[in-house]
């Protein structure tokens, strides 16, 4: 009795995934629940297991092939079962449908981007006629036609979804000499969609403020003297005292907890800060929950934690999706100053730099102080620039005082 | 409203034409007697030899003579009794009768009507079971209807009589004894006006001839399938009902285009190529086209039928284009 | 001589100035042909002119001519202008079919020139179509049909010869026998010596005429036309000739199929030399006759090359009535 292997659903905004590897080739036995190939996606690489025991029959799908979520990449059977690869799949499978998520109780469904196997999008001279007058990214849409083929119900689907529209396209390049070509991976394209999208979409709002660390710096030494006696089981760091500050301050502004939903504003329960980290292969944002609630020692293990899976690809998908507000530091590039770009769908992102000691006058004189200048963007739409300004107000008594933080 | 066969309605247009205007005469091989598809049967009898007279077998001159005598002033309309002699005739239809009025500027005109059946008869074979009518729309200064009912064959015939230009008129073998409805009273059917049989939001069908029954047989069935289609008829492919074509495909934005001729050249290629130049952007598949193979058409019945279109090619087309 | 054969002398003179008016036309086309003046195709008929002017004298007003790509002479015969005729050969405005048929195909409807016929054959089945018109609608017309020794070999020739015997059509059919279908010889084409023979195979009276003789064509023409117009049917006149020129342009008057020498002795029996000698026309009234036709000839090519050229938009007209 043959058995099917498809690629499954991982997450709301999964479409497809890029074949890493086989651990099992044609003819092998397998095993139940035995990890048969690992997959990439946006998000996270992730070991598919066999859902049966037998011998692979038959494998579909090749290393570096792209595969959409309910894709057949193998064929799990009987020893001495014939299999005809020409007859599967058996059902004309829909791809699963995106899960939903609970957000205050309202469900949420976000139409995928359609599959673009070896780079090209097969759509109806219809639907790129409809996607064009109504500025829809075809890209962003899935196609229910045939191999994913997008067709004008698919986009007018997207349209009455309320699904983002896109920018004009870009200019086109000089006559430049090209030196080397570089595909997207999967994340890099997700990555490129979800900040265009959102940078277009969103209209940010910049405000920009110096916080004396005088008082942060001091707490923070004694902290690190504090583990160097023993007492505290994690290094500290600046950062943990700029999440904790930002959530804390964050609670008496909920409407920069939220984000928009069609005409309606969510404001969420949990303050989930997250974390910008930079990797080789892209920025991942990975969210501490309820950082609010939590003691600085705890936000700097669960910091540490956070970072070092993100590095080993080992984060799950609740902790990438459910950040409510990002906090980003380039400080230790030597970055001064700089502005972020909203992570989807959040409100807020505070961009930090690096703490400098610098001369500033204090009741008529000049002293050295460490300086650290950031700046919040907020979406314009959820917000407007007094309450990011007045966020930015308490934040920066929040830091410069931080024995009222704790 | 009366029913009477696609033979019969078209007699009447012969014989009501005939009494409208003495110029109109009859004439080709076996009229006397109607003998070939009794078509003209009878009509020796209310017009006499003078107007309805039996030729030798010469189809160039049968077409010919219609040429001269439209030249003249007279209304000639020959019958060439099987669609696939119209090849004898090519020279005095494509050179003569569709040229000479260009190349005299307008000098003369020629009001001439060739009447012929083509299509699928049944064990007939290659030579005489042939559809030309692709062959007729690349030749300019001709006109070419195709009708698929008794009410169409009568009404289009009287134009084609009173149209003052050179007709191509093909009828279908195999429609001469089915029947429809056709009204008492006089009535004329414009050419390059087409006909919608039945309206369905999901896709078009263009189809001509006996392809236009075939088509409804196939929409029944699509129908209980949950697809809508609608069925169009040209009527005429020249002048071609163009508007009727695209405004339908702008609302189904799919299109099957069918005929009974070999696929390779036919009409389906002008109309779909037509459609994808004025509309591409409205369709939302690929246009298909279903008609014969491309081979000489066999002796016989189960192999005819395997080569020809029909009511389930027809279906199997239009799902293709629904899935795409 | 005029008194034998019954024609007064203007009628010579009529002959005379018809048989010049078409040789000095023929001529002047075929120098602007070579010129490149005139494009496309054109077929003179230098030499055997006394054909169309024989049996044009014996229509009257109302007969109709069909005749072939060869047509000019026909055309002239019947009465067509010189003028609008020359606009036509260069495909002017002005000319007889607007410029759109040229040489081949030229027309003139209401002078009774049904047209010149470009396909070989074509015009024999029309005819036969002429001949049933016009008994049908009983106007007393006789329609003539011309056509080349080749074309008697194809399957228009005897379906048409078949039906207008059958139907007894008031039709003349009158071969040109030039002796050549383009390169081909009528020794090589033809399974008979003399076409007027095949008249028997279709019930019709044959006869074989001296092309280079304008009266003994107008003879034979008078007799087949009367016998056509009192509805006993059609007839087939064979007219032995010979074409001075070369078949269309680049070909020569001989050489690459012709001898020189049977160019020759076909000129020494020109019709012209024939017509002065049968009317004993003075050299005066030849010299007078030639001057006014050259005039006129010349006018015509004035008014030709001073016509407009037609509108573009001309193309799309006259394509369906």
């Amino acid at each position: 009795m043959a058995t099917e292997v498809t690629i499954p659903n991982l997450g709301y905004t999964m479409t497809i995934a890029k074949i890493l590897n086989w651990q099992k080739a044609v003819g092998d036995t397998v095993e139940n629940g035995e990890i048969l190939l690992e997959i990439e996606t946006d998000k996270v690489n992730y070991g598919i297991e066999s859902p049966a025991s037998g011998v692979v029959k038959a494998i579909l799908a090749k290393v570096g092939e792209e595969i959409p979520v309910g894709g057949l990449v193998a064929i799990i059977g009987g020893a001495d079962e014939e299999i005809d690869v020409r007859s599967y799949p058996k059902e004309k499978k829909e791809a699963p449908t995106p899960e939903k998520i609970q957000t205050g109780g309202k469900k949420e469904m976000i139409s995928a981007p359609a599959p673009a196997a070896g780079g090209r999008m097969f759509a109806s001279p219809l639907a790129r006629k409809i996607a064009r007058t109504k500025q829809v990214d075809l890209s962003m849409v899935r196609g229910s036609g045939r191999s994913g083929r997008i067709r004008m119900g698919d986009v007018e689907k997207y349209i009455l979804e309320g699904r983002p529209r896109k920018l004009e396209s870009a200019p086109s390049i000089g006559p430049v000499e090209v030196a080397e070509v570089i595909p997207l991976t999967t994340m890099r394209r997700t990555i490129a969609q979800r900040l265009a999208q959102s940078f277009h979409d969103a209209p940010h709002f910049n405000l920009c403020m110096e916080v004396d660390m005088t008082e942060a710096k001091d707490l923070l030494e004694k902290a690190i003297s504090k583990k160097a006696e023993g007492r505290l089981e994690v290094k500290l760091s600046l950062n943990d005292l700029f999440i904790k500050a930002v959530a804390v301050t964050l609670r008496d502004y909920p409407l920069l907890n939220a984000r928009l939903k069609g005409d309606q504003i969510e404001i969420l329960r949990d303050i989930n800060i997250g974390l910008a980290v930079a990797l080789d292969t892209g920025l991942i944002v990975p969210a501490m929950e309820r950082a609010d609630q939590k003691r600085l020692c705890q936000i700097a293990k669960e910091r540490i934690d956070l970072v070092e899976r993100a590095r080993q690809g080992r984060l799950t998908l609740p902790e990438l999706e459910r950040g409510t507000f990002t906090v980003s530091n380039l400080g230790m590039y030597d970055i001064t100053f700089f502005t972020s770009i909203l992570n989807p769908p959040q409100t807020g992102i505070l961009s930090i730099g690096k703490t400098v000691d610098r001369p500033v006058v204090r009741e008529g004189a000049i002293v050295i102080r460490p300086i650290v200048q950031m700046s919040l963007a907020i979406d314009h739409r959820v917000v407007d620039g007094a309450v990011g300004a007045k966020f930015m107000q308490d934040l920066k008594q929040g830091l410069e005082k931080p024995g009222l933080l704790l | 409203m009366r029913e009477i066969k696609y033979a019969d309605a078209l007699r009447e247009a012969l014989a009501e034409e005939m009494r409208r205007d003495a110029r109109v005469f009859v004439y080709g091989e076996d009229v006397e007697l109607g003998y070939a598809f009794t078509v003209c049967k009878g009509l020796i009898d209310e017009f006499g030899r003078e107007r309805v007279f039996d030729t030798p077998i010469c189809e160039q001159t049968i077409v010919g003579v219609a040429v001269g005598a439209a030249m003249m002033g007279m209304r000639p309309v020959p019958e060439i009794q099987f669609s696939d002699l119209l090849t004898m005739c090519m020279d005095q239809i494509c050179n003569s009768a569709a040229k000479l009025r260009y190349m005299s500027g307008g000098q003369v005109k020629f009001p001439l009507v060739v009447r012929t059946p083509g299509g699928k008869w049944g064990g007939f074979a290659a030579q005489h079971s042939q559809t030309l009518d692709a062959w007729f729309m690349n030749v300019p200064g001709l006109k070419v209807a195709v009708p698929a009912t008794p009410y169409d064959a009568k009404g289009l015939l009287k134009t084609a009589i009173r149209d003052d230009n050179p007709v191509l008129f093909i009828e279908r073998k195999l429609l001469y004894q089915t029947s429809g409805p056709v009204p008492e009273e006089e009535y004329l059917i414009p050419f390059g006006e087409a006909r919608i049989h039945r309206e369905g939001k999901d896709l078009t069908i263009v189809a001509i001839g006996r392809m236009v029954s075939e088509s409804l047989k196939a929409a029944e069935q699509l129908e209980k399938e949950g697809v809508q289609v609608t069925v169009l008829d040209p009527r005429t492919l020249v002048p071609l009902d163009t508007r009727a074509i695209l405004n339908s495909v702008r609302q189904t934005h799919r299109v099957v285009i069918v005929e009974e001729g070999p696929k390779r050249g036919g009409v389906g290629g002008e109309i779909g190529a037509m459609i994808a130049e004025e509309i591409l952007d409205e369709l939302d598949a690929p246009i298909r086209r279903v008609a014969s193979l491309d081979i000489p058409i066999p002796f016989n019945l189960a192999l005819e039928n395997y080569v020809l279109p029909n009511d389930q090619k027809i279906v199997e087309a239009v799902r293709e284009a629904m899935s795409f | 001589m005029a008194k034998q054969s019954g024609l007064t002398r203007e009628k010579f003179l009529e002959f005379y100035r018809q048989l010049m008016t078409v040789r000095r036309f023929e001529e002047k086309v075929d120098e602007f042909f070579r010129q490149g003046k005139v494009v496309g195709a054109v077929h003179t008929s230098v030499g055997q002119e006394a054909v169309a002017v024989g049996v044009g004298a014996a229509l009257e007003k109302k007969d109709v001519v069909i005749a072939t790509h060869r047509g000019h002479a026909h055309c002239l015969m019947r009465g067509a202008e010189l003028k609008p005729m020359m606009a036509e050969l260069f495909g002017k405005a002005t000319g007889l079919c607007k410029g759109k048929g040229g040489s081949m195909h030229i027309v003139d409807v209401k002078n009774g020139m049904l047209g010149a016929m470009g396909i070989v054959g074509e015009g024999m089945p029309i005819a036969a179509g002429v001949g049933l018109a016009i008994k049908m609608q009983k106007t007393g017309q006789v329609c003539v049909c011309f056509f080349g020794d080749n074309a008697s070999n194809g399957g228009p020739f005897h379906e048409a010869h078949n039906v207008a015997s059958l139907w007894k059509l008031p039709v003349v059919f009158v071969c040109e026998n030039n002796l050549y279908g383009i390169t081909v010889s009528a020794k090589k084409s033809t399974s008979i010596q003399d076409i007027a023979d095949r008249a028997k195979g279709y019930g019709m009276p044959g006869v074989i005429v001296d092309g280079m003789d304008v009266l003994a064509v107008h003879r034979a023409a008078k007799e087949a036309v009367e016998r056509a117009r009192r509805g006993e049917g059609p007839s087939l006149l064979e007219c032995k000739t010979y074409r001075f020129l070369g078949h269309s342009r680049g070909d020569p008057p001989y050489g690459p199929y012709r001898s020189k020498e049977e160019l020759d002795s076909w000129k020494k029996r020109d019709a012209r030399l024939l017509l002065i000698k049968q009317g004993r026309l003075t050299p005066e009234e030849v010299e007078r006759i030639d001057q006014e036709v050259s005039g006129a000839i010349e006018e015509a090519v004035r008014y030709a090359d001073e016509s407009p050229q037609p509108d573009i938009q001309a193309a799309l007209q006259d394509i369906y009535a």
